[in-house]
């Protein structure tokens, strides 16, 4: 029995897919609804200023270049990795992940508590591809990992030389990878508020955020917001271009050949282990060892652990709560979307990805307005603060959730159901069994991703609820850094614990492609 | 009482017909077999018998009970009918025990229906095993316990052995027949492998576009088939023009021939005339009528075109004893009578 069927979902699991998709939905078209208040005219003038593109300018030029720069690092290091018997290899391995668990504001924190006076254009633009580069790194590894080197040694028994074949296959079978991991550093770019801030440079989100806090001038906030939201549309819909024009072929039988490492010369090996120091020794090394001088140097105010511990809880309760809410609006979007191939279902599913387009302070503002507006008893509630890192970081989970509800054929929950399950115990306990690890991965990565959040925290917590993102930012805003490194390793040591769980995943599944090569 | 019951079913997706008035009986403990190209609509019966899907119009009754109509439909959880469906179909996070027992969880008897299951399948040493580490055979077996286990009145099983070698097909048929001659079962297998078909079935439907276009004992559908679809879907054919010469035989270009359906016969009317290639025998020591052109090897047996005098290619199927060699030549007849299609029953 075929793979998808044409048939129709059940009624219960459409419409339970359709209002998590309206929910996921919510901030969007309120923010629609608040620029239309806005008025022609305001509307008009806000674009027409000179400003307004000035901030443009900055962001698409700072997204620019940490792609770039994101690209050219990744490259060398994905080849090395997966094709040379480089020293350490494992080690480098394990570690490339590990820069996305420092937050843009912790590590531009640590620079610049490093080099006070550090600000700037330049100085963004490193912080953010030192955090940010790993989005390019990590799927460049796992398609070069897997590619059918078989293409590359027919091209090259056709007559190419090893690195034109390498070009003319291996290499464009990559690009969908890098592409796609290119669009997530430059959706991280655009909506990254805390570097952006703490830097002073006045992209979207620092200026939507400087609106906002200047409370007679909401209208601009909302605009710009608007305007940020289509950029990332315009990123997106270039991304899904990229990726339809490359699809990647393989014969649906047969073993691919997995690539074999080749062993390096003594000079290639030391020059490529430099690579891998420098690069640690920026992305990693100088947040930390400056994070550590400073923490050492202490503050004229002594560390309050109560409040340390009380940040740390709200932080992981919160943040696990908004993983919560995030996995069950994912649960059946993807049962549906796994299941069943009709235009209706995919675009429920598009709906629900629009928390992609949308950074954490459109989000932020877009609840503010709505909360404050129709239903006053969430403004500054718990629940609301849960739901926006929920839709927020909706796509994680439905990512996660989606692949691995796929690959769980659906004769299974067919042969479940002829053994006298009902439907929803069929489901339960084959496919939602099955695929638990990678649904449970999902909620992992949103409760990771929202542990750092800044802008929507910042403008949604209720008052007196401190989280470790919040409290690290007032102190940084004092120019209190001594005060401020306690809380930013607390953060990078909490978010690391669901970090480690996921790249232990991550790991093992190279095991077992290592095995079945 | 027959086992199933099927009558004017049409069924499909999206308020098209995938299949279309499918009727026939089955009686207890026979096996069926569907075989028909890819496409021809097998698989949606067999969702349809199982309850995934509901028919447009027909019935569908099991032991005497309606369970499938165009208003009605029991759910295939309470049907109590047993499906193993192409392949990996096991659950992955079950080892081999718990998969069999997956559908009687609340038997107490269940440990001892395992334990004699896995003795039927002769896996008890595998009791343990995860599916990963089956062979494509074994999982399969495994699968087809899994679905007895709660004694079902009927199984599907939707091409079980595609997936599998072609040198252990042969032994999973045998395996798999007796099984379920021991187990007393009612079972339904789609297939898309003539051989296949005729080896394991004690009936056989043909599909054919969404509609039953022949059914019966394999042995009489083989031998006595009502049209060339049939015949061709069954095995290698003749297909020769024919004029009716007596109310037994027939004039073609081949000759004058013997054929099966005599009594159906009227001299002078004008078909088709099929006739197996097993059915025709190269003679030594005749005078030549024909020249070798083509000899396909097989290993058992080879396949030997000729051109006749008269101008028409014949093939025929010789035990492999003789090299023949493309351009001698040699002298062809038929052995056995062939099948008389008048006209109109060409195209179905």
């Amino acid at each position: 029995m075929q793979n998808k069927s044409n048939a129709k979902a059940p009624l219960l699991l459409f419409w339970g897919a359709a209002l998590c998709a309206c929910i996921a939905a919510i901030p969007l078209v309120y923010l629609a609804i608040r620029i239309g208040g806005a008025g022609v005219s305001e509307i008009v003038s806000i674009l027409t200023r000179m400003r307004t593109w000035e901030t443009v300018g900055i962001s698409v030029g700072l997204a620019v270049v940490v792609v770039t720069a994101s690209v050219l690092i990744s490259y060398p290091t994905a080849l090395l990795l997966t094709r040379t018997q480089l020293p350490l290899r494992r080690f480098w391995f394990t570690t490339a992940a590990l820069p996305l668990a420092i937050p843009s504001y912790v590590a531009a924190y640590a620079w610049v508590a490093l080099i006070p006076g550090m600000n700037g254009f330049w100085a963004a633009a490193l912080v953010l591809t030192a955090v940010s580069y790993p989005y390019v790194l990590l799927p460049l590894l796992v398609s070069l990992r897997s590619a059918d080197i078989g293409l590359e040694q027919v091209a090259r028994s056709l007559g190419e030389k090893s690195t034109a074949a390498f070009f003319a296959t291996t290499f464009r079978q990559s690009i969908p990878a890098a592409a796609a991991g290119s669009l997530l550093v430059a959706l991280y770019v655009l909506s990254d508020f805390g570097a952006v801030a703490l830097l002073r440079v006045d992209a979207f989100t620092r200026v939507i955020y400087t609106s906002y806090r200047a409370s007679f001038d909401r209208s601009n906030a909302a605009v710009l917001a608007g305007m940020l939201v289509i950029l990332a549309v315009i990123l997106i819909s270039l991304e899904r271009k990229a990726r339809g024009r490359s699809l990647r072929f393989r014969a649906d039988k047969g073993v691919a050949l997995i690539t074999v490492p080749k062993p390096l010369t003594p000079t290639y090996s030391v020059l490529s282990s430099l690579w891998f120091i420098a690069i640690a020794v920026i992305s990693l090394g100088i947040p930390i060892i400056s994070l550590l001088v400073r923490l050492s140097q202490g503050s004229r105010r002594p560390l309050d652990w109560a409040e340390l511990m009380n940040a740390v809880v709200n932080t992981a309760w919160i943040s696990a709560l908004g993983a919560v809410i995030a996995v069950l609006l994912a649960l059946p979007i993807a049962a549906l979307a796994a299941n069943f191939r009709r235009k209706s279902t995919s675009t429920i599913e598009s709906i629900s990805y629009s928390g992609l387009a949308l950074p954490g302070i459109v989000i932020g503002l877009s609840l503010v307005y709505l909360s404050m507006n129709s239903v006053p008893f969430l403004y500054q509630s718990f629940v609301l603060l849960a739901v926006a890192y929920a839709v927020l970081f909706l796509p994680k989970s439905l990512g996660a959730s989606r692949s691995s509800l796929e690959a769980v054929p659906p004769a299974l929950g067919q042969v479940a159901q002829t053994l006298g399950y009902s439907p929803l115990r069929a489901w339960l306990s084959t496919s939602g069994r099955i695929s638990l690890q990678g649904i449970a991965a999902g909620g992992l990565l949103v409760m990771l991703t929202a542990m750092k959040e800044l802008p929507a925290t910042l403008m949604l917590r209720p008052t007196g609820f401190d989280t470790l993102a919040t409290e690290l930012w007032s102190r940084t805003e004092l120019a209190a850094f001594g005060a401020a490194a306690p809380y930013a390793l607390a953060l990078i040591v909490l978010a690391a614990i669901p970090s480690f769980a996921l790249s232990r995943g991550f790991l093992t599944s190279e095991k077992e492609t290592m095995v079945s090569a | 009482m027959s086992a199933i019951s099927i009558q004017g079913l049409s069924a499909g997706y999206c308020d098209e017909a995938v299949i279309n008035d499918i009727t026939f009986e089955l009686a207890e403990k026979q096996l069926l077999a569907i075989l028909g190209p890819s496409g021809s609509g097998k698989s949606t019966l067999l969702k349809t018998i199982a309850g995934f899907l509901t028919p447009m119009t027909g019935s569908i009754t099991l032991e005497g009970v309606l369970v499938s109509s165009a208003t009605s439909r029991i759910p295939p959880e309470k049907r109590n009918i047993g499906l193993v469906p192409q392949e990996g179909s096991l659950f992955p996070h079950l080892d081999v025990s718990a998969n069999i027992g997956f559908g009687i969880r609340r038997n107490p008897n269940a440990r001892a229906r395992v334990d004699e299951l896995l003795e039927i399948i002769g896996m008890t040493e595998f009791a343990h095993t995860r599916p990963q580490e089956l062979s494509g055979g074994q999982q399969q077996r495994v699968a087809l316990a899994r679905a007895l286990a709660p004694k079902p009145k009927l199984i599907l099983l939707d091409e079980p052995f595609t997936a599998l070698d072609t040198s252990l097909r042969a032994q999973m048929r045998d395996d798999i027949r007796s099984i379920l001659t021991l187990t007393s079962t009612t079972a339904i297998m789609v297939t898309h492998d003539q051989e296949e078909a005729l080896a394991t079935a004690d009936q056989l439907a043909i599909m054919q576009c969404g509609h039953i276009i022949a059914y019966g004992v394999p042995l009489t559908l083989y031998n006595n088939p009502k049209s060339i679809a049939v015949a061709q879907l069954l095995g290698e054919i003749n297909v020769i023009p024919a004029v009716v010469e007596s109310d037994n035989t027939v004039r073609t270009d081949f000759g004058v021939n013997l054929t099966k359906n005599s009594g159906e016969l009227n001299p002078g009317e004008s078909g088709t005339f099929i006739l197996r290639p097993e059915a025709i025998f190269i003679e030594e020591n005749q005078s030549p009528n024909a020249t070798i052109i083509d000899s396909l090897f097989h290993g058992h047996d080879s396949l030997i075109s000729v051109r006749m005098d008269s101008g028409i290619v014949i093939k025929l199927r010789e035990p492999t004893h003789v090299t023949r060699t493309p351009g001698a030549r040699c002298s062809v007849s038929a052995t056995r009578p062939g099948m008389f299609l008048p006209q109109a029953r060409i195209n179905p």
